[in-house]
């Protein structure tokens, strides 16, 4: 049965809690086969915090897993844009912020 | 805020960086159409801006920010850099060492009001001060000569490949910067490669997996591009190629097209990264890793043993049953021999990094002094034991002083005597046989021996005959409290300090000579082992235990018959080749009783200006060996400088000779301190 975890991200997402939020993502994904990441509450963003979500999707492919994120900021998906990763993250992205 | 372990990080990386900064301003006046080297320059303080940054050691990031600025308009042409601007911008540096020293400590350090004044004017659009040159055209015309010419006419296109390394982003550096600047330069496509990011259960977080492949068009040539990416260092690769209409037509072949990120590409499996093309790579040097210096010390202590423990072993030739194992045994003693040889080699540094500091040292006391100073630095890549550069800093540093202060003269001075304003200073470093000689050497008045001569009569340093060419005149100087100098000066001169340069270059295993000519100038000669770690000394023996005795502290051995002491003035004495030489005898320094023994040995050493001889029971020979610390624990025993393994097995203290004479003194046990003027023909 799958078993669904969802993780919401709240503060900043860099460099400095990078290391903190790899250990909670990785924490989901042994505890469900569906991880849904909110990102309504995150921010600022760099490009440490936007290599997590790749890994993430690393992570649920390695495992079969799935892997939902919702509620990305602006700030993060312009980041996302600049750095040439949007393309690698649409498909994951369900949901904006307005 | 960062934890403890990136804070520790940042403040090494701070410090390397702000010796760059210095070396860079050092030589930024006189460079200052030198495009790399102000590229160089300012880069040390942009990478340290985003070091600070990345820790949360806001203020210093703040106030490197300021540095920079100036920096920069030193880079676009802007400013014109000239003795006082580089003063302020070494002050700058200072300030921002003192403040990275206090985020070591946990403590904030608020930067001087007037610096940060100073700085802002430099780094502001101000009217330029009279010798400013005025501002140049802004932007793309602006750039010197070495910049290249943009070509408004043509759009071109160029591919831009990103591999970055995969500390970049923990150095502060952020690649979506450079794509910022790049947008300014044309439009620009950016397709990032995440192929190699791992799962998050193998990610290192802060490390950078992402490489990049940009599309560019733009009126620019390829130099500007180049200049996008002035902050990546060598072990970051890019790569910019124009593409031209038939590579547009012919796109690259698969392997070598950068994958584009898709959806797809996203999800499936990690493919290998294309091969940078040969166009314009930087190119990666070897990779580095900082090692603890505790660690490579016990690591040397190990190999020294493994190579003194098969060097045991090798008695097993001898014996027939052994045969088999020679070969086996030969081997274990070269790597042994090799394995100690290359951590030896690991703890060698060239002497580069301490000379880094001495242009500034040097620039600071000329500018206290009124001196002009033209100083050269030779010898930078002479390698030698780390603690020994770490050790030698204040001592040179005190040379260096003495030669500004006391040898080199005012410029007035060196004119009236016929020599050019600007005094010389040399310092040099090169190898002589198995040791390390350092030389700092000036062109100033040199040392006036009839004045040193009768300053030791004075103080009874030296007998009132003596002549003033003896080699003892000379080395008065470096007695504690003898100065020629009745007025302190405002530099040195306080008769403190070559008394202790002495010292500590003795500590190193050292000798410091010093060579002079009135008039001419003085040279320093600082003479040093290559490593602290090996020891070439004599192994003697003392009451049945055995000592290691360092080579450099002994002049010479010689046979003392049972008879040939003497009694000189109420202590042991004995005349080697006419010369009084005050004895003194190891069974008494260690308590150990009197033996009658037919024949002994005796160590002569150099003791100020006295030569002094140690008796020993007898010399077993030579030995190599690894010199082993003394635990805290036994740092009591003052006559010994540290242990080693013998070929046996055997532990065997080292002996310091000069603590040995220095302690026993005019009032040890049964020795002798003969004032210099005693009769230097008493027979025995």
């Amino acid at each position: 049965m799958d078993t669904l975890v969802t993780v919401a991200l709240a503060g900043p997402v860099t460099i400095a809690e990078a290391p903190r939020w790899r250990e909670e993502l990785a924490a989901a994904f042994a505890a469900a086969t569906a991880v849904r990441l909110d990102l309504g509450e995150s921010g600022p963003w760099d490009l440490s915090g936007l290599q997590l979500l790749i890994s993430s999707q690393a992570q649920a492919r390695k495992e079969g897993d799935t892997l939902e994120i919702v509620r990305v900021p602006r700030s993060c998906w312009s980041l996302a844009e600049s750095a040439g990763l949007s393309a690698a993250l649409s498909p994951v992205v369900a949901s904006h912020l307005e | 805020m960062a934890d403890d372990r990136f804070l520790s990080m940042f403040i090494e990386e701070a410090r390397e960086l702000l010796q760059a900064l210095e070396a860079g301003l050092m030589d930024l006046e006189a460079r200052q159409e030198d495009r790399a080297h102000v590229d160089r320059t300012f880069r040390a303080a942009h990478t340290l801006k985003g070091a600070a940054g990345m820790v949360g050691q806001r203020a210093i990031a703040e106030f490197t920010h300021k540095v920079e600025a100036v920096l920069d308009r030193v880079r676009s042409g802007r400013l014109k850099v000239e003795a006082d601007r580089i003063t302020t911008l070494l002050k700058a540096r200072d300030h921002l060492g003192l403040a990275v020293e206090a985020a070591a400590e946990g403590r904030s350090l608020d930067a001087p009001p007037e610096l940060v004044a100073r700085l802002e004017a430099l780094a502001s659009d101000a009217p330029p001060g009279p010798d400013e040159p005025p501002p140049p055209p802004p932007a793309v015309e602006a750039k010197p000569e070495a910049v290249p010419t943009p070509l408004p006419a043509l759009a071109r296109k160029y591919r831009v490949r990103l591999n970055p390394r995969p500390d970049l982003l923990r150095k502060g550096i952020n690649p979506v910067g450079f794509f910022a600047e790049l947008r300014e330069l044309g439009p620009i496509t950016v397709v990032a490669d995440c192929s190699n990011v791992p799962p998050l259960d193998s990610i290192q977080p802060r490390d950078c997996y992402l490489s990049w492949t940009i599309d560019l068009e733009t009126a620019a040539d390829q130099a500007w591009l180049d200049e996008v990416f002035l902050f990546l260092d060598d072990r970051s690769q890019v790569t910019i190629e124009p593409i031209d209409a038939s590579a547009e037509a012919a796109p690259p072949p698969p392997e070598a097209a950068p994958p584009a990120v898709s959806e797809s590409e996203a999800l499936t499996p990690p493919t290998p990264r294309p091969e940078a093309p040969a166009a314009v790579p930087k190119a990666a040097p070897p990779a580095r890793l900082r090692v603890d210096a505790e660690q490579l010390d016990e690591l040397l202590g190990l190999a020294g043993e493994l190579a003194i423990l098969t060097d045991g072993l090798q008695g097993l030739r001898e014996v027939p049953a052994a045969a088999p194992w020679t070969g086996p045994l030969e081997s274990l003693e070269r790597l042994g021999r090799r394995l100690r040889d290359l951590t030896i080699e690991l703890r060698m540094v060239p002497i580069e990094e301490l000379f880094l500091r001495f242009p500034r040292v040097v620039r600071d006391l000329a500018d206290r002094s009124g001196k002009q100073i033209a100083l050269r630095i030779e010898g930078e890549d002479t390698r030698l034991d780390r603690t020994i550069i770490e050790r030698l800093s204040e001592p040179l540093i005190h040379m260096i002083r003495n030669a500004i202060d006391h040898g080199l003269e005012s410029p007035a001075d060196r004119l009236a005597a016929g020599k050019p304003a600007t005094g010389r200073l040399t310092i040099g470093a090169g190898y002589e046989g198995d040791r390390v000689v350092i030389r700092i050497s000036d062109d100033g008045r040199g040392l006036d021996r009839a004045r040193i001569a009768q300053k030791g009569v004075r103080l009874g340093m030296v007998p009132p005959d003596m002549p003033h060419d003896d080699p003892r005149v000379i080395n008065l100087i470096f007695e504690p409290g003898f100065s020629t100098r009745d007025q302190a000066g405002e530099l040195s001169g306080r008769g403190v300090g070559l008394d202790v340069v002495r010292d500590t270059i003795r500590a190193l295993r050292g000798l410091v000579t010093v060579r002079s000519a009135l008039g001419k100038g003085t040279t320093f000669l600082v003479h040093l082992p290559l490593t602290l770690a090996l020891i070439d000394g004599l192994l003697v023996e003392v009451d049945g235990e055995r000592y290691v005795v360092p080579m450099t502290q002994v002049d010479e051995c010689v046979a003392l018959a049972a008879d040939d002491t003497a009694w000189a003035m109420h202590r042991r004495a004995v005349v080697v080749r006419g010369e009084l030489v005050p004895l003194v005898p190891l069974r008494l320094a260690f308590g150990a009783p009197e033996a009658a023994l037919p024949r002994r040995e005796l160590l002569l050493t150099q003791h100020g200006e006295q030569r002094v001889g140690v008796v020993v029971d007898r010399l077993v020979g030579r030995a190599q060996t690894v010199i082993q610390p003394l635990d805290e624990g036994l740092a009591a025993l003052r006559h010994f400088s540290g242990a080693t393994i013998l070929g046996d097995g055997s532990i065997c203290l080292i002996l310091d000779l000069a603590t040995v004479v220095g302690q026993a003194g005019p009032n040890g046990p049964g020795t002798t301190s003969l004032p210099a003027d005693s009769n230097r023909t008493a027979s025995h």
